[in-house]
């Protein structure tokens, strides 16, 4: 595993970056950005994908955050990534397949799971080497097709598949209606397996991430809305607005 | 219908397994009683009954297609679209995935299933997806031909069937193209447009026309239904005196037919609408209208130029 000391540094850096990249872009979700921004940053910087994973991003708005590991990984170039916010640049809100490093299109929750069971399954009847991960919204579990998935999976045993929630128990108006506990009821049920932990815990989510099962596994991730900056945590506001200039400068402030 | 789409189907897969090329995989929304038990007997790898859950069945046929792998789905055809409008234009038609979307019970072929069974706005549904080609046969020999030929289309298909014991309407001479209307009977007078199953009626229609006026009427079948032949369409419609459309949907194939033939007079027309495709890219809303020439000042060059 990478030293936790540098993961950090490097979840400082880009939440910085993002803050700015929203200011300028006046884009939304920064909050779920900076939700999820841990456990890609373990996906991607602490190498858990291997060459013959793949990840979808099924809570397709934390796309920013997606955008900034994959830049730090060296995979979106700097060229590209300078595009983002300015007219006709393929970086939108929510990622767009063909874009290096996205293979799958989100934007509309409860696609990701059914797209990842499928490529699960595929590898399984192909023969073929590789494990799918997908991070869901809690908010995500409440649609139905997410279920459909998830028994799906069940049915089929998928022991290359790890679905990551990332609870910070808000959907969009609201806290979010499944609570997190319901969740981890209905997928244990269901067949899978399932381990909860804190989701911008490093060593956490390396254990987790590395973990290999008989069946299908959940990580159920408590993470907070907009977790880093002290202002932002845990307020719905940050799913909607974008950071002033001024905002910017007080924020990165608390980034410690 | 269905039986020659099995047949042809486990035809496609016994050939792939010779030619050991890429696995055919066969997903159903838990159907295929009476139908589909000999390809899951030989091929139970590549059958996939995704069980009464036809969203997450359209997601997971996105998956396997994102691999590679060829890829049918099958059910019911108000489960298989309608249910599953978004992911089928996200997961499937987004991506132009070659997903081979299969549909059983066109129009009114489960008569006795009630409307909750009879997709009659299908076409105008499938129509409305970019990047889909949408096949509407007219009888099983076409579905196989279609099955033969349905790997020369690079994305996702919608091909709509009936039930079973449809009469055989094509003959071995009939030059059958996925995208090109076929002639079916030469006529001067009337011509009579059909889609799909309907097509036997619009031939026994103007059989019993042609017998009162030899040559009379024409029969111009459309059974590719997107992209739309508008070019063998307006050739056959010209001079005619009376076009005649018969579809078992509720009204796709007549507002095709009438809006192709609208603007071919003397009047010069202009539309400023979407392309039928997805945006790829994002920006300001003032742009994105730009781009595609919809604001003021093109509209009004662009009418400008056309008076000119």
């Amino acid at each position: 595993m990478e030293n936790t000391q540098n993961l950090i540094l490097v979840a400082n850096k880009l939440r910085k970056e993002l803050l700015i990249k929203h200011s300028v872009s006046k884009m939304s979700h920064i909050g779920s950005d900076f939700s999820a921004l841990d456990i890609m940053i373990s996906l991607y910087i602490d190498d858990i994908l291997n060459a013959n994973d793949h990840f979808i991003l099924s809570k397709g708005h934390a796309a920013l955050g997606l955008y900034a590991v994959l830049h730090e990984k060296e995979i979106i170039s700097d060229e590209l990534y300078s595009t983002l916010g300015k007219d006709g640049s393929v970086l939108g809100e929510h990622p767009i397949y063909g874009i290096e490093g996205i293979e799958v299109s989100t934007g509309s929750l409860g696609h990701g799971l059914s797209i990842a069971v499928g490529m699960a399954l595929a590898k399984n009847r192909n023969n073929e080497q590789g494990h799918i991960y997908v991070l869901l919204s809690d908010g995500e579990c409440q649609e139905g097709s997410t279920l459909e998935a998830m028994n799906f999976g069940a049915r089929f045993k998928l022991n290359n598949i790890t679905a990551i929630v990332d609870s910070n128990r808000w959907q969009a108006f609201d806290r979010t209606i499944l609570p997190v506990e319901k969740i981890k009821e209905e997928f244990l049920t269901a067949g899978w397996e399932t381990v909860t932990i804190n989701g911008h815990d490093y060593k956490e989510l390396h254990d987790a991430l590395s973990k290999k099962a008989e069946v299908p596994l959940l990580i159920l991730a408590n993470t907070i809305l907009g977790k880093g900056v002290k202002s932002m945590e845990d307020k719905l506001e940050w799913h909607y607005k974008s950071p002033s200039e001024k905002e910017v400068k007080h924020f990165v402030e608390e980034i410690l | 219908m269905k039986k020659a789409f099995a047949e042809s189907l486990l035809q496609l897969m016994e050939n792939r397994k010779k030619q050991k090329g890429k696995e055919v995989y066969f997903m159903v929304g838990d159907l295929g009683y009476a139908a589909f038990e000999e390809i899951r007997k030989k091929y139970p790898r590549n059958f996939i009954n995704a069980g009464i859950s036809e969203q997450n069945m359209i997601g997971v046929a996105s998956g396997f297609s994102l691999l590679g792998n060829d890829v049918f789905v099958y059910s019911i055809i108000p489960f298989l679209l309608y249910r599953t409008f978004e992911q089928i234009r996200n997961d499937i038609c987004y991506h132009n995935l070659p997903v081979r979307l299969i549909g059983v019970g066109a129009g009114l072929a489960y008569s006795e299933a009630g409307s909750t069974h009879h997709p009659l706005e299908d076409l105008k549904v499938a129509d409305s997806l970019p990047n889909l080609t949408i096949l509407n046969p007219s009888d099983p020999k076409e579905v196989e031909i279609f099955m033969d030929k349905i790997k020369t289309v690079r994305g996702p298909v919608y091909m709509r069937l009936g039930k079973n014991n449809e009469p055989v309407l094509h003959s071995m001479h009939n030059e059958i193209e996925i995208g090109r209307a076929l002639k079916l009977v030469e006529g001067d007078k009337i011509l009579i447009v059909s889609t799909g199953i309907l097509t036997r009626v619009a031939l026994e229609v103007a059989d019993m026309l042609n017998k009162e006026i030899p040559k009379s009427t024409e029969v111009l079948e459309i059974h590719t239904f997107k992209p739309f032949d508008k070019e063998t369409l307006l050739s056959s419609s010209e001079n005619k005196e009376l076009i005649v459309t018969i579809e078992d949907n509720t009204g796709a194939l007549y507002e095709k037919v009438t809006s192709a033939i609208a603007f071919t007079g003397k009047k010069s027309s202009l539309s400023f609408k979407f392309p039928d495709e997805f945006t790829h890219y994002a920006g300001t809303r003032e742009h994105l209208f730009d781009s595609y020439g919809i604001n003021t000042i093109k509209i009004y060059n662009k009418i400008n130029e056309i008076l000119k």
